[in-house]
């Protein structure tokens, strides 16, 4: 009986950051250090490869990398042509920022109380600034492929009473892009969080389902960095496309 | 710093933070990561590709120079057995060769076993007639009483010898049978 009362007393942190100010602007430090993290690992994963990448047979690490790269330069190249080329670092480099921040849910605390080490990508700062970034590129390659008059004719397309809803739909790309992956990850975390408070005498279950739960995470975190690429590509096909 | 709630939903000043972190990261690995490893992909893909070439040029290769040793194996079975020909055809020669000398020398033995029949068979009949001559002269000397001039007689004498002889089935079968001998022999031969 005590121990369901202190199940359902468990407290779990939500929106619950490590906060700094800076010039009038709250900061989630925990946020920003886990960030930082991921970007010094992809960003040294990436500078150790160039420097060690071979030609001949490649190492773990290599392969991997030049899987993400040769599946995105071939969805680039299938989706948007050649004149996109330089679309493939920005969908690289969305993919492994957040494949490794999701992978940094793994570890056991990183900040916080040991129960919950959040990923970066579990708090919609990156999210949303990952969707925005996304938006305002696409957005502006669509201007750039039809003009400014094409772009708001796509927009206006008939019927035109569909006007709104396909601003909507713009407006909601973005927003669902951030909104997905930050869902995920946050969702994990909880799980996470919860497997981890179940009280002492599910401890067997706990010490099962926990590991099982994060080789699972770490699968969600795959394919969460895969759709976010993905479907950044797609959105650049979508406004570039001829007659949608 | 401090432990802080708000709404999850909103953002705030670590957005910026965020913007610029991804930004970085994306400026570094499309300066610095993408282009060796892009070059690199290429590099093996070319690397394939020759190393594909060169082993449809190495099969032809071996295919040219399977065709080049059966040319040349046919070449040597054809040069072999036109050698074996040209010997058979020496051999042939020189033995036509040979027995054509032997031919010859065994005429030769022949014709001048003849020659020498034949001469031993004049000197014969020579002597023959002489001592025949000399026996007709005794027998005549006895038989007239007197001496006969041999030079004056002599044609006669000859001639009569030259009719005896003629005649004569003894001297006639001598010189038949040693004629008759040596034409066997060259039968023979």
């Amino acid at each position: 009986m005590s121990s369901s009362s202190r199940l359902v007393a468990i407290n779990i942190p939500v929106g619950q950051h490590v906060t700094g100010k800076v010039a009038g602007f709250t900061l989630n430090l925990d946020t920003i250090w886990t960030t930082v993290a991921a970007c010094v690992i992809v960003v040294g994963m990436g500078l150790y490869l160039a420097r060690n990448a071979t030609s001949g047979v490649p190492g773990r690490l290599q392969l991997f990398w030049e899987g993400v790269v040769g599946w995105i330069t071939d969805q680039v190249g299938q989706s948007l042509g050649p004149k996109y080329r330089h679309v493939v670092p920005l969908a690289v480099s969305l993919f492994m920022l957040i494949l490794v921040a999701n992978w940094l849910e793994i570890l056991p605390g990183l900040y916080h109380n040991t129960d919950y080490s959040p990923a970066p990508t579990a708090d919609v700062n990156l999210t949303y600034a990952l969707g925005a970034l996304v938006f305002i590129l696409t957005n502006a390659a669509g201007i750039r492929a039809r003009g400014i008059g094409g772009f708001l004719k796509h927009l206006t397309r008939k019927p035109r009473v569909m006007t709104p809803l396909h601003i909507l739909e713009e407006l909601a790309k973005p927003l669902t892009l951030a909104l997905r992956l930050f869902g995920n990850l946050f969702s994990g975390g909880i799980m996470i969080a919860l497997l981890i408070s179940f009280p002492l005498a599910f401890a067997p279950a706990s010490l099962i389902f926990t590991p099982l739960w994060k080789l699972f995470d770490m699968f969600i975190g795959v394919i969460q960095a895969f759709i976010f690429a993905l479907l950044t590509i797609l959105y650049y096909q979508f406004a570039i496309e001829e007659g949608h | 710093m401090e432990v802080a709630s708000s709404n999850f939903l909103v953002p705030n000043g670590t957005f910026i933070v965020e913007l610029a972190a991804f930004l970085i990261v994306l400026l570094i690995l499309r300066r610095y990561v993408l282009p060796p490893i892009s070059k690199i992909i290429d590099e093996r893909q070319a690397t394939i590709r020759k190393a594909l070439a060169d082993a449809e040029e190495a099969k032809q290769r071996a295919a040219e120079a399977e065709e080049e040793y059966k040319r040349i194996v046919g070449e040597a079975r054809q040069q072999a057995r036109s050698v074996v020909e040209e010997a058979n055809r020496q051999a042939e020669q020189a033995r036509a060769d040979r027995r054509e000398q032997a031919e010859a020398e065994y005429q030769r033995i022949v014709a001048s076993a003849y020659a020498e029949i034949d001469a031993q068979t004049r000197r014969a009949r020579q002597e023959l007639r002489q001592q025949v001559a000399d026996l007709a002269i005794v027998v005549a000397e006895r038989v007239i009483g007197e001496g006969i001039d041999r030079q004056a007689q002599s044609a006669l004498i000859d001639r009569t010898i030259s009719e005896v002889t003629d005649s004569s089935s003894d001297l006639g079968q001598l010189a038949g049978s040693q004629a008759g001998g040596s034409q066997t022999a060259g039968e023979r031969a």
